[in-house]
C-alpha cells in the first residue's frame, strides 16, 4: 500500500534531477521475475507417415483397421506414430502408463480362460521420444493390470512427444499365431509429463 | 521505501511457491481394433480307409473314389473313409454336412431299372471336438452347433453300406458339401 506513492514520488522527482543535473546518469535496478512451473500435454496428432494398418485418429481414439489376419484369424501387424504438442518449464519426469499392459478384450471381460489354443489379448510396444528422452513400454500381454515406465528429464523440454505404437504379425497372449477370439479389443495409453520440484 | 517493499516480496515469494501445487499434464489415446467373427476352414487332409481313397484337388475340396464300388452281382461292395478338415472358428459357430444330391447318383439319362437301382445312399459322420453327429445323406443336412470357439481337425466319416439292390452300369456321383459358418 505504501509502495504506490513512493514510485510517483520518485517518478516525478526524476526528470527534475536529470534537468539539473545535466550529464547523464545510470541507476541499476533489480528485476525479479518467476515464471511459474508448469507442464502441458496436448491433444494427440497423427504423425506424417508410417502408419500401417492404422484407420486413423478421432479425437483420442486410435481404431486398427484390420486387427486380425483373415486366413490365420491370428493378429495383423500395425504401426502408427502419434506426436503431442508439449511443454514442461521444469525438470520433469516423462511417464507412459497403460491401463491393461496390452490390447485386451473389451466387452467380453470373464473369469472364464478362452478356450485352448486362442488368444485373448494382444502384446505391443510403444516408444516414446521426448526432449532427448527415449522411453519404451512392452506391454506384454501377460496380465491384465496397469503398467508404466517413466524417466527423468533433467530440463525443461518444448516440442513434440513423439510415440511410435508397434503390434507385431502374430502376437498374441496365447503364442505366435495363435487365433484370436470374436470380440472388441482396447487399451488406454496415457503419457505424463510430471514436474520434479 | 521501495526497497523494504522489495525485501518483503523476496521473502515471500519462496513461500508463495512451496504453497503452490503444480499439477502433471497427461495425454490420453485409446486403441481399439475389433477380431469380427470368423471361421478358416483349411485343405482336407486324406487319411486310410477300406475301399475309398481321397486326394485333396485345391485347397479346400478334394476327390473321394471308390475303389471297388459294386461285386460282381452289380451290389455295393461298402466302404469307409475319414477325411480331417483343419478348422478354426473363433466365435460360437454351426458346422453342416450335407450331400448335394441325397446320395450317389448314376450320370446321365434314366434308364428302365427294373430291379435295379440308379442311386445308393450313404451315412455320414462327424466328430468336431467332442460333438458328435450323424445323417443319412438322403436325410438331410448334418448340422453341429458350437457355443463358442474352437480350432481342431473335424472328423468326417463316409460310411458306403455294402448290400441293396443291384446297381445299373454306370458312373455314380455326389458331392459332398462341408460349410462352416461363425456367429450364427
Amino acid at each position: 500500500m505504501r509502495a504506490r506513492p513512493a514510485l510517483i514520488l520518485a517518478g516525478l522527482l526524476l526528470p527534475a534531477a536529470a534537468h539539473a543535473q545535466g550529464t547523464s546518469a545510470t541507476s541499476n535496478f533489480t528485476v525479479n521475475a518467476s515464471v511459474p512451473g508448469s507442464c502441458a500435454v496436448g491433444a494427440p496428432l497423427l504423425a506424417a507417415g508410417r502408419q500401417v494398418n492404422f484407420r486413423g485418429l478421432n479425437g483420442t481414439m486410435l481404431q486398427i483397421d484390420e486387427l486380425v489376419d483373415r486366413t490365420t484369424l491370428s493378429t495383423n501387424a500395425a504401426s502408427v506414430e502419434v506426436r503431442f504438442e508439449a511443454i514442461c518449464t521444469f525438470p520433469h519426469r516423462l511417464k507412459i502408463e497403460t491401463q491393461n499392459n496390452g490390447l485386451w478384450q473389451t466387452m467380453e471381460r470373464s473369469s472364464v480362460p478362452p478356450p485352448e489354443g486362442f488368444g485373448n489379448a494382444i502384446p505391443y510396444r510403444a516408444d516414446v521420444t521426448w526432449a532427448d528422452e527415449n522411453l519404451r513400454l512392452n506391454a506384454d500381454a501377460g496380465v491384465r493390470r496397469t503398467a508404466d515406465n517413466s524417466v527423468f528429464v533433467s530440463g525443461a523440454g518444448l516440442g513434440e512427444i513423439l510415440l511410435r505404437l508397434e503390434i507385431d504379425a502374430g502376437a498374441t497372449n496365447e503364442r505366435a499365431n495363435a487365433p484370436l477370439l470374436a470380440g472388441t479389443y482396447g487399451d488406454t495409453l496415457r503419457i505424463t509429463l510430471e514436474p520434479v520440484q | 521505501m521501495i526497497k523494504s517493499l522489495t525485501a518483503a516480496v523476496l521473502l515471500l515469494a519462496p513461500a508463495a511457491l512451496a504453497a503452490q501445487v503444480i499439477e502433471p499434464s497427461r495425454g490420453r489415446l485409446e486403441i481399439l481394433g475389433t477380431a469380427r467373427p470368423a471361421c478358416v476352414m483349411g485343405s482336407p487332409a486324406r487319411t486310410v480307409g477300406n475301399n475309398m481313397t481321397f486326394e485333396p484337388a485345391s485347397p479346400g475340396s478334394g476327390q473321394l473314389s471308390i475303389v471297388e464300388f459294386v461285386d460282381n452281382n452289380a451290389v455295393s461292395r461298402g466302404g469307409v473313409i475319414d477325411i480331417l478338415f483343419p478348422m478354426v472358428c473363433n466365435a460360437p459357430h454351426r458346422v453342416t454336412v450335407r450331400s448335394a444330391t441325397g446320395a450317389l447318383r448314376r450320370l446321365g439319362a434314366p434308364v428302365q431299372t427294373g430291379p435295379f437301382a440308379e442311386f445308393h445312399g450313404y451315412r455320414l459322420r462327424s466328430q468336431w471336438g467332442s460333438q458328435l453327429a450323424n445323417a443319412e445323406s438322403q436325410a438331410g443336412p448334418l448340422i453341429i452347433d458350437s457355443d463358442g470357439a474352437r480350432a481342431g481337425q473335424m472328423t468326417l466319416s463316409v460310411d458306403l453300406p455294402a448290400g441293396g439292390r443291384p446297381l445299373v452300369q454306370g458312373l455314380y456321383s455326389d458331392e459332398i458339401i462341408v460349410e462352416l459358418q461363425a456367429a450364427f
